[in-house]
């Protein structure tokens, strides 16, 4: 496959008019041209946004540049506020992630952070605390180090809000700890389930031989129940500054906020490193975190995941041991994250996969957009929830609709199912059909649309069914041609009772021209990234 | 080359559609999986219908079918000072007959419970207290997928055990069929949370969409395009298959009988639609549901109330409609040869937590469901609830695989007698809790209301 096309459809959320041609300008051989690529985008800051900015600009944002206390202030605390403000904060985090998969030109820092708050998937609508307090997960936690360090990424997760709660930290006591966090935290966020080695940790567990950067006493293969229930320990105590215990130094601001009078301050044993007791405040929870940040185990699950996004369901070991072995190297550098990305998108690796990786609905929703150059829009706030409702909640990946922190699988089983494909292709029409719209008032303005206009974007001179068929093929796909099976249905669908070179009638084109766009959208070509 | 079909002529084999994402919108419940044999195939030729109902998150397991007696009662309350089931007075426990069950244990129902009472009293329903995987993990993922997969401690497996009872049953003659579960973890399940009130729009709306006017040449079209042999050709054509079968049924709206009452919310109506492909004879033969939402490691609920106990009402209302608008006469009842089980990936912690709550454990509670069950009875061992008897020091033992229930399912009431071949390497134990042969009690259905003025 072209390399424009692989690298449009992994490193971006698809092409747009004119983006490969951009790629392929890029420098005189495919090597060249990638590298140079990749090196752009992995410095968004130096890549313009105008057309991004003019977008969010008009949108209205209220929220995004508001800390954590502002937001709690605004949206959790305050008193006669309508439930949509209270959920602004995460709503304006969801519009924010549509606009820029489809506007932004830093394309890979987007598909970073949709990978990030996959990774570290919260399901912000069951509390106000979470969906409230959004932003502060989003931009500080996730945005602010997408390509940047993993442990600084974990730290701060570990001391939002959202997160917080989401995993039930917020009320653990001693005594009895809630190990909910504590659990996830190494089997979904850093050494994965891979790494699991059972409940009871034997006495002469495996351990990794010679020292391993970080640990200060032998370093074990893998993680035990026990270390689980140790890390919930540490945690304890890891609170937000809600409105319990007022008089306990709480300040109700939203806050991280140690409480000390609720932390286990006895010893520990954490990953075979000892805690002595009485640390220092959150001390045992950060040496927690900075072990599980340096294991090795972490390094492989988060370069598995990676590859797994970048290049395929199933990557080669090759990769992946490359990947894992510079994110464990490189685990104090600030620009871990992008060292580790450079090695993967540059690689043979990356260059030589496609066709077995299916675009989920989120990626599938966004290239479709972005290949018929959709006009997205948000206005106010209504009931209704934009995009939601529409038949792109239907394909199964509502945005921030996981509910288990897992987050969304990233293997093309779960959603080559019956219900997930025909609910794609339904989208496809109703993109097509500009019914992307959401409000079910018709009253009121839509709270959030898309509008699509393919005849006007069609050259005037193309008017037979082949040209037409050749040209969307090409626009969409990003290359001139599709699978056999799917030219010739486009070109059968087109023209009608025409021939495949006959002039067709302004008016058949016209009916015509969308519904043809819309199957280019359905057809096998387009689901593989 | 003609392309004059608008219909696509459904598949003689047999296939699964994955339903999940249409019923997305409801976080707490959702049918995962219906797999259909050939349509011509008479319904009450062969083996029952299998309905899997997942509890996804961990059931508490010990606060459903609860210690009420004995000397478990006092290790129970010991451990749950705060969230024990009483006995007595506000949301006490319900009583049912134990059969001598356990000298070590009387077991009683969460309040909740209560539709479900009268089944186990006529004999359609019956528990396995101390069921589920041997295997050692308390993470969800893992035992879930360990679960569905029917090979405890090997994820490498390639596909699940009800596709692999599917493909052997002697009867189904089923060539080609889709792996239902290592897709499992696709569309939202729920650990925790709420049940959504979501209505299912039912299997109405499951077409393309689009403008009507092109809808047949569009679906020409991608029977065109989706007609070669790799994955992505397959799930093509399976869609289209399962668009043709659903719309040729055209089921419209559904009226339960037998006056059976579904809980609103996603659950009810997913069970709502199984009930109504079953009724439709178009060759349904298993589906499997989420009800997620057992994940409750604060704040569960104290005295038969808060939290768990919605959950639990939810399901036992909700499987007590199923059953009952199953349950009619002559050759409207279908629940003689519908078996329904449930499981969960695991129990949870004997001891609270100090949130008000409960961690992960191991042993957990199936209920089996169905005309074919050999109900009211209390299935297995207690393995107690004294602290050298816990699992790790902790949880609830296993004392019955959960491999061993569904063994004796699909041999007894599926007819199929290559469970070797479902769980590969396992020895059943046979618990007897399934009817051999045909299936018949005297009709249960409630009399038709008398309608005055209807005359002819």
């Amino acid at each position: 496959m072209d390399l424009a096309v692989v690298t449009l459809n992994r490193m971006a959320f698809g092409p747009r008019p004119g983006d490969i041609d951009a790629f392929n300008a890029l420098g005189a051989d495919d090597t060249s041209r990638l590298t140079q690529y990749v090196a752009q985008q992995l410095a968004p800051a130096s890549i313009v946004d105008t057309e991004c900015d003019a977008k969010i600009a008009a949108t209205g944002f209220q929220t995004l540049g508001k800390t954590v206390q502002q937001q709690w202030a605004d949206h959790v605390k305050a008193q006669n506020v309508d439930y949509l403000q209270r959920q602004r904060p995460a709503i304006e985090g969801r519009r924010l992630k549509w606009l820029k998969a489809v506007y932004s030109k830093r394309q890979l820092f987007e598909v970073m952070v949709d990978f990030w708050q996959n990774h570290f998937n919260i399901y912000p609508w069951d509390q106000t605390a979470i969906f409230g307090t959004w932003q502060q997960f989003d931009q500080e936690c996730i945005r602010a180090n997408a390509l940047g360090n993993f442990h600084d990424m974990l730290v701060k997760v570990a001391h939002s809000t959202a997160m917080l709660y989401y995993l039930d930290n917020y009320v653990s006591q001693p005594g009895n700890p809630n190990e909910n966090y504590a659990r996830e935290m190494f089997e979904l966020h850093t050494m994965g389930a891979e790494n699991y080695k059972g409940t009871v940790r034997p006495t002469n567990f495996p351990v990794l031989p010679g020292v391993t950067p970080g640990f200060t006493q032998p370093c074990p293969e893998g993680y035990y129940d026990w270390d689980v229930f140790e890390t919930a320990r540490a945690l304890t105590g890891w609170r937000v500054s809600d409105n319990e215990a007022p008089n306990q130094g709480s300040t109700n601001d939203g806050s991280f906020y140690y409480r000390e009078g609720q932390h286990d301050k006895g010893q520990k044993i954490i990953l075979g490193q000892q805690i002595y007791p009485n640390a220092a405040a959150e001390d045992d929870g950060l040496r927690a975190l900075a072990w599980l940040s340096a294991h090795p185990g972490t390094g492989r699950y988060i370069a598995r995941k990676l590859c797994r996004r970048l290049i395929g369901d199933f990557p080669p070991q090759s990769i992946i041991d490359a990947a894992a072995a510079l994110f464990t190297a490189q685990k104090d550098a600030p620009d871990q994250i992008t060292q580790v990305l450079q090695l993967i998108l540059t690689s043979a690796e990356f260059k030589a996969a496609w066709g077995e990786k299916f675009k989920r609905p989120f990626e599938f929703a966004a290239s479709a957009v972005r290949a018929v150059s959709g006009n997205l829009s948000f206005y106010g706030l209504q009931y209704g929830d934009e995009l939601s409702y529409s038949s792109f909640d239907a394909m199964g990946q509502p945005v921030y609709g996981r509910r288990p922190p897992d987050g969304f699988p990233d293997v093309k089983g779960a959603w080559t199912n019956t219900t997930s494909v025909l609910m794609r292709w339904r989208f496809a029409n109703t993109l097509m059909e500009n019914d992307i719209q959401a409000n079910l008032s018709a009253i009121t303005k839509y709270a959030g649309e898309i509008k699509v206009d393919v005849v006007a974007q069609t050259p005037a001179n193309l008017t037979t069914a082949n040209a037409l068929a050749d040209f969307w093929i090409n626009r969409i796909l990003g290359r001139p041609t599709a699978a056999s099976g799917t030219r010739d249905e486009m070109v059968r669908f087109m023209r009608g009772t025409f021939q495949p070179t006959s002039i067709l009638p302004p008016t058949d084109i016209t009916d015509r021209l969308p519904r043809m766009v819309a199957l280019i959208l359905m057809c096998p070509d387009f689901q593989l990234k | 080359m003609s392309k004059t079909t608008t219909q696509p002529v459904v598949s003689r084999r047999a296939f699964l559609m994955g339903c999940s994402a249409a019923i997305a919108a409801m976080a707490g419940a959702r049918v995962t999986n219906v797999a259909f044999a050939d349509p011509n195939t008479p319904d009450d030729a062969s083996g029952d219908i299998l309905i899997t109902v997942f509890l996804r998150g961990g059931w508490d397991a010990l606060n459903v079918v609860v210690p009420v007696d004995g000397t478990d009662r006092g290790n129970y309350v010991a451990a749950r000072p705060v969230i024990k089931i009483p006995v007595t007075g506000q949301g006490a426990a319900l009583r049912i007959n134990n059969n001598g069950f356990s000298s070590m244990v009387e077991l009683g129902l969460h309040p909740s419970m209560a539709p479900l009472v009268s089944l186990y009293q006529a004999g359609h329903l019956a528990f396995v207290p101390a069921a589920g995987l041997m295997s050692d993990t308390r993470s969800h993922f893992d035992a879930m997928q360990f679960m569905e997969l029917g090979t405890p401690g090997i994820k490498a497996t390639a596909n699940g055990w009800i596709t692999r009872h599917l493909a052997s049953a002697p009867w189904l003659n089923t060539p080609t069929l889709i792996d239902s579960l290592a897709s499992g973890g696709g569309q939202p399940m729920s650990l925790s949370g709420s049940t959504s009130t979501a209505a299912l729009t039912g299997v109405g709306g499951f077409n393309i969409g689009g403008y009507w006017k092109y809808s047949d040449l569009q679906q020409a079209a991608l029977a065109g395009m989706y007609s070669g042999s790799d994955w992505l050709a397959q799930a093509g054509k399976e869609t289209l298959d399962t668009i043709d079968a659903i719309n040729r049924a055209n089921p419209g709206n559904y009226s339960p009988a037998n006056r059976a009452s579904y809980p609103g919310g996603g659950f009810g109506d997913s069970l709502k639609m199984i009930a109504q492909l079953i009724k439709i004879n178009v060759g349904l033969r298993a589906a499997t549901v989420d009800l997620g939402g057992w994940d409750t490691h604060e704040h569960q609920g104290t005295n038969g109330g808060g939290y768990l106990s919605g959950q639990v009402d939810n399901l036992a209302r909700g499987l007590k409609a199923f059953f009952t608008d199953l349950n009619g006469c002559g050759t409207a009842n279908f629940a003689k040869r519908t078996t329904i089980v449930t499981m969960s990936e695991f129990g949870r912690r004997v001891q609270e937590n100090a949130s008000e709550g409960t961690d992960h454990g191991h042993g957990s509670t199936m209920l089996v469901l169905g005309g074919g069950v050999n109900g009211g009875k209390i299935y297995g061992q207690w393995p107690g609830l004294a602290t050298a008897q816990l699992y790790d020091k902790a949880d609830l033992a296993v004392t019955t695989d959960y491999r061993s229930v569904l063994s004796e399912i699909i041999t007894t009431r599926l007819a199929n007698p290559n469970v070797s071949t479902v769980f590969p390497g396992f020895a059943p134990t046979t618990l007897g809790l399934a009817k051999v042969g045909a299936v018949n009690y005297p009709c249960e259905a409630p009399r038709q209301a008398f309608l005055p003025g209807i005359r002819r």
